[in-house]
C-alpha cells in the first residue's frame, strides 16, 4: 500500500530523511519510532505530498505520490501531532467541515460525521466549542477530524501527547478499531510501550535513517540482546552498575531505582552467571526475571540512545 | 465548497461583533442626519473701526450704514499693527481702511476698501457681506444717477423683505451631497474596520500552518480552494456594501436629489475589493492575530485621517495634501468628488483604485507561495 524507496530529503545542509525506505502492506498497523528530529514528520509529509523530496520515490495505493492527484488523496486521512481543529467551530461543524473536503453528498457526510462522533465518543459533546472540550477531548475530536471520511490509510502523528490515560486508551482502542475495519495505519510515537502493545510492525528511524525495521519477533532476532533479566536488589551500592557490567556477556546494564536490567548476549548461560554474581558479592535481591528484549532495549541497542517521553 | 461555506459560517459565527458595530454606525449615521439638515445664522453688532483716508460724501455713507447697526469708531491716523492686534485679541471684530480715492472707485467698482478680520470667525463673513452689499448698491447709484443719493442708499440698504419658506419644497442639492459624501466616507471607514477585522480574524484562524496541513492534504485544488475563499469574503464584502448603500438610500430617501448614487456604489464596491486585497496581503505576512488587528486599526485609522475622511484635507498642510494624493481612500473620495461628477472625470480614481487592488493582490500571492514553500 505504501513503498517508500530511497528517499532523500534536504533542508539546505540538514539531511532529514538519508535514502530512507519502508513499505506498508494492507490492514496492518506500523509503528514510526525514532527520537526528536529523526524525521518521521518528514518522511509522512513526504508521503501526504506536503513536501517535495530530493530523490527515490514513493507509492501508494501503486501510484507514485503528486499533490494533485485527488483520487489518492481521498483513500487517505491524516491526525496531525498539533490539534488541528477551528477554534469558533463546535464538534459537528468541525467534523463536518473535514469530512466534506472528501465526501460532497450531505446525507452521506452526516451520516459518516455521526459515526466518527460515536467512534471517539462524543456523543456528549456535540455542541461545545473546543475551548469547551478537555485536552483529551480534543485529541479526539482532532482524530475524528482525521477519520470520519473513512480513509484506508492514516497516519497518526503522535495521537497520544499530553493525554489523560482514559483517553489515551480510548485512543489505541479506536486504533485496533480501525485496523479491524481494514484501515492501514502508520503511527508514530514517542512511547515504545505503547507502540508495542499496538504496532504490527515497526520503522526504527535514527537521523533520517530506517535503522531497522520488521515485526517484534524480526527485530528481537537481529539485534545481539536475547535476553534481559530484571533484578530488584535491596543492597544500596553506587558501584553496582559497574560490578554488574563485569558478568561474561553483558551488552548494557540499566538502572531505575532498585532496579536493575540486565541485557545479555545470545546463546549464553546468562541466568547461571548472575545468579553466581550475585552468591560471590554477597547481594541481596527480591525479584529476578528473565524475559525477551523490549522494544525500548531493541532501540537503545540499534540508535545508542533511550527513547524518552 | 465545503470551503466556501466554512468562510461564511465563521463570519455569521462573528455576527455578534459585527451586528453591534453595524449598529453604531448607523446611529451616528443617522445623528449626523438629523443635525446636517439646518444650519441657522443671527448677524450681531460687531465693534468696527474705521481709517476714513477719503473724507468725501460716500465715505460718509459707508460710515453711516454701518454705524445704524454696529458700534463704530472712526480713525483718521491709520496704525495698522496695532488694528491687526486688536483683531487678534478679539478686542474689535473687524477694522476697515477706506482707501483716498474711495469714491472714484466705487464709481468704477473697483475694490476700494481693506477689511482686517479674523477669517475664522463668522463675523468676518458678516462685515464682508455688508460692505460688499454697500459697494454694489452706491455703485449701481452712480451708474444710474451719476450721484450718490445718500438717503435713497440708506433705505435700500436697510429694506428688508419677509420670504416664507416652504420646508417640503426646499431642495438643496448641494446640501444633500454634503450629507451623502460625508455618509459614504464615514461608510468607507467602516468597511475597510469590519473587513480587515472579520476577515483578518477569520483568515489568520484559517491559515494556521497545522489547519492547512489538513486542508492541503485533502482532495481540493489549489485554485479550487482559493475561489471558495474568495468567493465567501466577496459576498460578505458585496452585502456589507449592499448594506452602507441601502442605509445611505434608507437615511435620505426624502433627500436623494444631488447625490452621484451610481458613483458612490462604485467607489464603496472597489474599497471593498481594495481592502479585501489588503487584508489578504496583510494574512498572508502573519497569522498572529494580535497583528492582524492591530493592523486594522492602525491602517484604517491612519487612512481615513490622511486620506480627509474625517477632516477635510483642505485643511492640512501642502505636504500631507501631496501625501494624500497618492492614498487609496483619497482616490475613493474623488469618484464622487461632486455633484454632478461624470464618469470621466471619476476615471482616474477609479483606475488607481483598481490598480492598489491589483498590487496588493499581488503582494498577497507572492507572500503566499513563499509562506507555503518554508511551511512545506
Amino acid at each position: 500500500m505504501i513503498a517508500m524507496d530511497k528517499v532523500v530529503k534536504r533542508y539546505k545542509d540538514v539531511i532529514a530523511l538519508d535514502h530512507f525506505s519502508f513499505q506498508a502492506k494492507e490492514n496492518e498497523i506500523i509503528g514510526l519510532l525514532g527520537p526528536n528530529g529523526c524525521g518521521k514528520t518528514t518522511a509522512i509529509n513526504c508521503m501526504l505530498s506536503l513536501l517535495k523530496f530530493d530523490q527515490g520515490t514513493i507509492e501508494l495505493f501503486g501510484q507514485p505520490v503528486n499533490p494533485n492527484n485527488n483520487k489518492t488523496k481521498r483513500r487517505i486521512g491524516i491526525v496531525p501531532q498539533e490539534l488541528a481543529i477551528f477554534d469558533k467551530l463546535n464538534v459537528v461543524e468541525n467534523i463536518d467541515f473535514y469530512c466534506g473536503l472528501y465526501v460532497t453528498n450531505k446525507a452521506e457526510r452526516k451520516q459518516l460525521v455521526n459515526e466518527a462522533i460515536a467512534f471517539v465518543g462524543l456523543e456528549k459533546y456535540r455542541k461545545f466549542v473546543p475551548k469547551q472540550l478537555s485536552g483529551g477531548l480534543k485529541r479526539r475530536l482532532n482524530i475524528a477530524c482525521g477519520i470520519a471520511h473513512k480513509p484506508e490509510i492514516l497516519f497518526l502523528d503522535e495521537p497520544t501527547v499530553a493525554v489523560d490515560a482514559q483517553s489515551r486508551n480510548f485512543i489505541l482502542e479506536g486504533v485496533k478499531k480501525m485496523k479491524e475495519q481494514g484501515t492501514t495505519v502508520i503511527y508514530t510515537t514517542h512511547y515504545l510501550e505503547e507502540a508495542e502493545d499496538l504496532c504490527d510492525s515497526f520503522v526504527i528511524m535514527d537521523n533520517g535513517r530506517n535503522v531497522a525495521n520488521g515485526t517484534l519477533d524480526e527485530l528481537q532476532k537481529s539485534i545481539s540482546t536475547t535476553e534481559s533479566i530484571t533484578v530488584k536488589f535491596i543492597t544500596e551500592d553506587d558501584t553496582l552498575v559497574s560490578r554488574l557490567k563485569q558478568i561474561p556477556h553483558v551488552n548494557q546494564v540499566l538502572q531505575s531505582q532498585d532496579k536493575y536490567s540486565i541485557q545479555f548476549e545470545k546463546n549464553h548461560n546468562n541466568l547461571a552467571n548472575l545468579i553466581r554474581f550475585i552468591e560471590d558479592n554477597s547481594l541481596t535481591y527480591t525479584e529476578i526475571a528473565s524475559e525477551q528484549p523490549s522494544l525500548s532495549s531493541i532501540f537503545l541497542e540499534l540508535t545508542g540512545k533511550e527513547l524518552r517521553d | 465548497m465545503t470551503i466556501f461555506k466554512i468562510i461564511l459560517l465563521h463570519f455569521w459565527k462573528f455576527k455578534w461583533f459585527i451586528i453591534p458595530l453595524a449598529l453604531i454606525f448607523f446611529a451616528i449615521a443617522a445623528l449626523f442626519s438629523t443635525a446636517g439638515g439646518t444650519d441657522t445664522f443671527e448677524s450681531e453688532t460687531l465693534g468696527i473701526t474705521v481709517v476714513n483716508n477719503s473724507e468725501s460724501e460716500t465715505s460718509e455713507a459707508l460710515i453711516q450704514y454701518l454705524s445704524s447697526s454696529h458700534e463704530v469708531e472712526v480713525m483718521t491716523e491709520p496704525d495698522r499693527e496695532h488694528l491687526e492686534e486688536q483683531v487678534f485679541l478679539m478686542e474689535i471684530h473687524g477694522a476697515v481702511i477706506i482707501e483716498e480715492n474711495f469714491e472714484k472707485q466705487v464709481k468704477n467698482g473697483e475694490p476700494a476698501v481693506e477689511i482686517i478680520s479674523d477669517e475664522r470667525a463668522t463675523s468676518a463673513v458678516q462685515l464682508e457681506s455688508e460692505i460688499s452689499k454697500f459697494l454694489m448698491f452706491a455703485n449701481a447709484q452712480f451708474n444710474e444717477h451719476g450721484e450718490l443719493d445718500k438717503e435713497t442708499l440708506q433705505t435700500a440698504l436697510t429694506d428688508t423683505v419677509n420670504v416664507e419658506l416652504n420646508n417640503d419644497t426646499v431642495i438643496d442639492t448641494d446640501e444633500n451631497y454634503t450629507n451623502a459624501a460625508a455618509y459614504t466616507n464615514f461608510a468607507a471607514y467602516w468597511l475597510m474596520l469590519f473587513i480587515m477585522l472579520s476577515v483578518g480574524n477569520l483568515m489568520s484562524e484559517y491559515n494556521k500552518p497545522e489547519l492547512q496541513k489538513r486542508i492541503i492534504s485533502a482532495p481540493v485544488s489549489s485554485t479550487s480552494s482559493a475561489l471558495q475563499i474568495l468567493g465567501a469574503q466577496s459576498l460578505v464584502g458585496i452585502f456589507a456594501v449592499l448594506v452602507m448603500f441601502f442605509g445611505l438610500i434608507g437615511l435620505y430617501y426624502d433627500r436623494l436629489e444631488g447625490m452621484p448614487l451610481a458613483h458612490i456604489f462604485v467607489a464603496l464596491m472597489l474599497i471593498m475589493a481594495f481592502t479585501l486585497a489588503l487584508q489578504y496581503a496583510i494574512n498572508a505576512l502573519t497569522t498572529n492575530r494580535f497583528i492582524v488587528n492591530g493592523l486594522a486599526n492602525l491602517v484604517t485609522l491612519g487612512l481615513a485621517f490622511l486620506s480627509g475622511i474625517f477632516i477635510p484635507i483642505e485643511l492640512f498642510g501642502d505636504t500631507a495634501q501631496r501625501i494624500a494624493e497618492f492614498l487609496p481612500l483619497y482616490h475613493f473620495t474623488q469618484i464622487y468628488a461632486a455633484a454632478d461628477i461624470t464618469w470621466s472625470e471619476a476615471a482616474l480614481s477609479i483606475g488607481i483604485l483598481l490598480l492598489y487592488t491589483v498590487a496588493f493582490l499581488i503582494i498577497g500571492i507572492i507572500f503566499s507561495n513563499q509562506r507555503k514553500s518554508t511551511q512545506l
